[in-house]
Formats: structure tokens, C-alpha cells, sequence
């Protein structure tokens, strides 16, 4: 029989990209104020308290509130990748700094997290039906031009004024 | 402070943050890897069971408790074929699609070779679907080869799993035959098990 995931996965995910928050904010220090990498690591730590918990209420709490509260979790670690690169987008105003933070960090993040959450609902045997697979690869889709986009602005000016590229 | 000035410093910073990381990671994979191998089994109810037929007062039989097993006492007529068509049935409970087999237990079963088989010349059960068919792979066949103090008999092995749909109940029919000349009061065990796969 195939190994399955635990809904505290979702938790040990979670955990791992604040850590990663952590140590890259504290890379990009001059631009965030001097706390936040501290602030990561407690996160992370409040991650780890959050597991310990689970493992010893395994049976009382069920597998369904296990997995709501680690998936909350899990989305907490997301909206904080995403709030970064809000940050430094519109607060900062570092714009390349936010284009390569969205393309490295969070689109990466947000399709693995994506994956791990389908391949656990699939497990469980949840309907992961149709339209949501649909939904999910026109959102890959929309996501990579949007990057593609936001990395290279020029190409929808030329786009929609017609003019060809010149290499 | 001299001290200040060296906590501040920017390699220094990333060093402690690493070490904490790795400290919290390993400790939360550790923890996680606990989790993962306290899981362990629940008890719950048998997601395919026995449940008592149209027929069950011709068997006699007893329902063991939650229906996971039961005993049923059939006969047999010499040279005639004797079917009970609703003994037993299989019930599915969970809700959910469930492949399953029957297997013989030859260690628990009592079925002797030699001259108590000539006795015999066929037990048979077959698994009927909710419309009353044979289920395809569901034939289920005691038989005796050979005669005399040779005889011996032959059981069944299931080939493939046996899917049964979500709350359904399907039917064990049972058919026996004992042969010309059999001497009467002869009792054979056979027992068999419904394996459930998940």
C-alpha cells in the first residue's frame, strides 16, 4: 500500500516556508524592518508547538479537524509569501525585487501547495471532479502569463499596438 | 557596545537563523515522522458482513455478533441436488464500493479425503447480485474427484476480487448433492472468510 500523507503535512509545510521566509528576509534585512526574520522564526516555533499538540490529541480531535487546522496553517505561511511580495511591490516600490520574489517564492509555493493538497483529497477519497482539475490547469495557465507578463511588460505594449519584437 | 555591533552583522544574523531553522525543522520532521507511525488501526464495522437470508430458518445457523461470522448447518439428499437460494447474504455497510474474496480456511475446516468424501459430491456457493444474477467470479465450489478410498476434495480458490457497490446486498446461494448410496449423518465443516480489501 502507497504511504499517505498525514494532514499535518500541511503543518510541517507551513513550518518550512516560514523558515525559508526567515532566512530570506533576513538576506534582504536593509528593506524589511530588523524583526520580522525573528518573527518568522516564531511562527515557525508556533508551527512546531502546533504539531507536538496534534500528535498528542491524534485521536481526540479526528482526522477532519486535523486537517482544517494544519491547511489554516499552511494558508497563514502562504498569505504571509504573498503579503511580502505586496510589500515590497506597493509599499517598497521595488518592483523588480517583486517580480522575481513572486516567480522564485510564491507562484512556486502556491503550485506545490496546490499539488500537495489535491494529492491528499485524492487519498482521502475526496472527488477532486472535473472542473476544479479544469479550474486548476486554467490557473497555472493565467499565472504563468501573468508572470511572464509582469517580468516583461513590453511585450503586451507591443502586443496591442501591433509592433513586432526586434531582437 | 562593541557587542551590539558584532550581533548586528549581517552573516552573523543568518547564521543564528539558519541553526535555529534547522533546529525546528528537524524537530517538526521528527515530530511529523512520530505522527506518522503513531497512526495506527482503528476498530470500526465491518465494511462487508453476513446478514441473515430469506432462507436462514432452513439453515439453523448462528450469526457470530456484527455479522463478521457465522455458522450455517445445510444438508444434503443422495443424488439429488439440494439448493438453498436465500441462506445467507452479504451486505456492504460503509457506504463506499468494496473489493472483496471469499477464501477457504483449510486449518479450521474439517473436510476429510478417502471414503467420508465418497459420501459427498458437491458443495457449491454462489454469489447472486441485487437482481438476483450470479456476480461473474463468484462461484464458490466444493467438489469430489475420484472414488472410493481415494476420494478427495477439491476446493475453491477466488481469483479476483469481487466488487460489490455501495450499500448493496448480495446473495450466497448454496447447492448441495451428497452421492447415490451415502451413508447418512455425515457432517463436514468448511469454513469460510470474506476478505475485505480497502
Amino acid at each position: 500500500m502507497a504511504s499517505e500523507l498525514l494532514p499535518e503535512f500541511f503543518a510541517l509545510f507551513g513550518i518550512d516556508l516560514f523558515l525559508m521566509l526567515s532566512l530570506l528576509i533576513c538576506l534582504l534585512d536593509d528593506r524589511f524592518p530588523k524583526a520580522v526574520p525573528y518573527v518568522y522564526q516564531v511562527a515557525a516555533l508556533a508551527g512546531f508547538g502546533h504539531l507536538l499538540i496534534s500528535r498528542d490529541f491524534l485521536v481526540v480531535f479526528g482526522e477532519y479537524m486535523r486537517f482544517w487546522y494544519c491547511f489554516f496553517y499552511l494558508i497563514v505561511a502562504l498569505a504571509n509569501i504573498v503579503a511580502v511580495n505586496i510589500y515590497l511591490a506597493f509599499l517598497k516600490g521595488l518592483w523588480t525585487l517583486a517580480k522575481v520574489w513572486s516567480g522564485a517564492v510564491t507562484f512556486p509555493t502556491i503550485l506545490i501547495s496546490v499539488f500537495f493538497v489535491s494529492q491528499y483529497s485524492s487519498m482521502q477519497g475526496a472527488v477532486f471532479h472535473l472542473a476544479l482539475q479544469i479550474g486548476l490547469v486554467v490557473s497555472i495557465f493565467v499565472a504563468g502569463i501573468g508572470i511572464c507578463i509582469l517580468l516583461r511588460p513590453e511585450i503586451v505594449r507591443k502586443l496591442f499596438r501591433g509592433e513586432k519584437e526586434v531582437r | 557596545m562593541e557587542l551590539r555591533k558584532i550581533a548586528s552583522k549581517k552573516p552573523l544574523k543568518l547564521l543564528t537563523l539558519l541553526l535555529t531553522s534547522m533546529l525546528i525543522a528537524t524537530a517538526s520532521a521528527a515530530v511529523y515522522y512520530s505522527l506518522y507511525m503513531q497512526t495506527g488501526a482503528t476498530i470500526s464495522q465491518a465494511a462487508v458482513k453476513f446478514v441473515q437470508g430469506g432462507d436462514w430458518s432452513n439453515v439453523a445457523g448462528t450469526m457470530g455478533q456484527n455479522g463478521t461470522w457465522c455458522v450455517l448447518s445445510i444438508k444434503a439428499y443422495p443424488n439429488a441436488t439440494l439448493t438453498y437460494d436465500e441462506p445467507l447474504n452479504l451486505s456492504e455497510t460503509s457506504g463506499s464500493t468494496k473489493d472483496f474474496h471469499l477464501t477457504y480456511q483449510a486449518s479450521q475446516s474439517s473436510l476429510p479425503n478417502g471414503w467420508s468424501a465418497a459420501n459427498w459430491t458437491f458443495i457449491n456457493f454462489t454469489i447472486m447480485n441485487a437482481s438476483g444474477n450470479p456476480v461473474s467470479g463468484g462461484d464458490f465450489d466444493f467438489y469430489t474427484t475420484g472414488t472410493g478410498a481415494s476420494t478427495t476434495w477439491q476446493t475453491p480458490t477466488m481469483g479476483s476480487d469481487l466488487t460489490i457497490p455501495a450499500n448493496t446486498k448480495w446473495t450466497i446461494k448454496i447447492e448441495t448433492k451428497a452421492a447415490e448410496g451415502a451413508w447418512l449423518n455425515q457432517v463436514v465443516t468448511i469454513v469460510i472468510t470474506v476478505d475485505v480489501n480497502e
